[in-house]
């Protein structure tokens, strides 16, 4: 990691959000240093996970029955078991590398040489307890005597990208998550737990436009519109032109303990050329 | 050799502008080294290996993990579904007028003092 890196990488890591102002470039170094990060630390994650289970098992089990001498290998897990909640804890958010910065990569070329980005970016995950909004109460359902939901909200990423046409592009991500926990105990008296996700993703795209090289034409009502597909409208703001758009996609995952439901770059960069579709070349002089 | 003439960015092309090093096999446009791929024994420009490789065929560690390779993905997966259009704020959108003198037989490398001049002197007409 380079040294300029590392400094602007500290905070970020020790606040757990990327804020502030930073050159195009420093932002993609940013980003991509903080995938290696997390790639880093999930691979020493599952590490210090699989030698706890080994030890546990070599050593723990074989302790009760009466084998002293193997106490060392079971202070080792336990030592372990400490590494991997530490580990756990720096755990960034997959949608930093799977969502943020492939559209960063993406847009590269559209953003203005030397100028600033602001950035508002939330790296911990979504069901981190930091997002918890409402616990719902106990209730039963079918098999699952035991179930509660829980409601997390953030507002994930705000960007700010002067673009090369002159163009000023602001982009909001927010995220609401419902996780379903189901827990029963089955007829060998073991304690199942099972997990539902249901995701909501908002992304809200600005985009204030540079009247001297471009002109709006409102876009031709749309009947339906469909998921990915922008709800385009023309404003006056600040005597500026601004065409915003806004749209939701729905996820669900059934996987335990996964709530990390990516987005996908392509929807967002989609919607963002479809902003683009409702402009033309202003007249020239 | 030409500059690259591979277009980059997403909502607005540009010329990548660096020196180019191969020619496309498909599209005869000169590309560098960070926008041509070797594909079955010849050198593609990226748009041309995007179009024609499908994605689960180059899973390896090769074009998978560059940045420009995704990007390019990306781009035509989104040009395709939203049938978008981008704005070139370049110089020409296929060949120009300096691409057509390359032929020419007077043509002379760039910084070289007798580019574009004739080589025949008034002393070398005779009578006739």
């Amino acid at each position: 990691m380079k040294k300029a890196t590392h400094k602007l990488l500290d905070p970020i890591l020790r606040e757990h959000k990327m804020s502030g102002t930073w050159k195009a470039d420093d932002v993609r170094n940013i980003l991509q240093e903080l995938e290696t990060y997390d790639i880093a630390v999930a691979r020493k994650k599952k590490i210090s996970l699989a030698v706890c289970i080994i030890s546990f098992v070599v050593a723990i089990v074989p302790l009760f029955v009466g084998f002293f001498y193997l106490l060392p290998l079971a202070l080792v897990g336990i030592v372990f078991i400490f590494l991997f909640r530490r580990y756990r804890s720096f755990d960034i958010d997959d949608q930093v590398r799977l969502f943020v910065k492939p559209m960063v990569e993406s847009l590269q070329y559209d953003v203005k040489k030397d100028a600033y980005i602001s950035v508002d970016l939330e790296l911990l995950p979504l069901d981190n307890n930091k997002y918890l909004t409402n616990k719902g109460e106990p209730y039963a359902a079918g098999a699952y005597p035991k179930c509660c939901d829980y409601t997390y909200k953030r507002d994930f990423l705000k960007l700010k990208i002067p673009l090369v046409d002159g163009n000023k592009l602001a982009i909001g991500v927010d995220e609401l998550l419902t996780k379903t926990e189901k827990t029963k105990t089955n007829p060998r008296g073991k304690t199942k737990t099972k997990y539902k996700y249901a995701k909501k993703t908002g992304y809200s795209l600005e985009l204030k436009v540079n009247t001297e090289r471009f002109s709006v034409s409102r876009p031709a009502a749309v009947n339906k519109i469909a998921e990915g597909a922008p709800e385009i409208n023309v404003a006056k703001k600040d005597g500026a032109t601004v065409v915003t758009g806004s749209f939701t996609v729905k996820s669900k995952e059934k996987s335990a303990g996964k709530a990390e439901i990516c987005s996908d770059p392509v929807i967002l960069l989609g919607g963002l050329t479809q902003l683009y579709a409702a402009l033309k070349p202003a007249t020239t002089k | 050799m030409a500059k690259c003439k591979y277009k980059v960015g997403l909502l607005n092309l540009q010329d990548c502008g660096k020196e180019g090093v191969t020619v496309c096999a498909s599209c005869n446009r000169p590309v560098c080294g960070a926008h041509s791929r070797i594909h079955e024994r010849s050198t593609l420009c990226l748009e041309c290996f995007v179009n024609k490789v499908p994605e689960q065929k180059d899973k390896g560690p090769g074009p998978g993990e560059d940045a420009e390779y995704r990007a390019a993905r990306r781009r035509n997966l989104i040009y395709g579904a939203t049938a978008f259009h981008p704005y070139y704020f370049g110089r020409s959108r296929s060949y120009g007028y300096d691409d057509y003198t390359y032929f020419d037989d007077t043509y002379a490398a760039a910084g070289d003092p007798v580019a574009g001049k004739e080589e025949i002197e008034p002393a070398d007409f005779q009578e006739s």
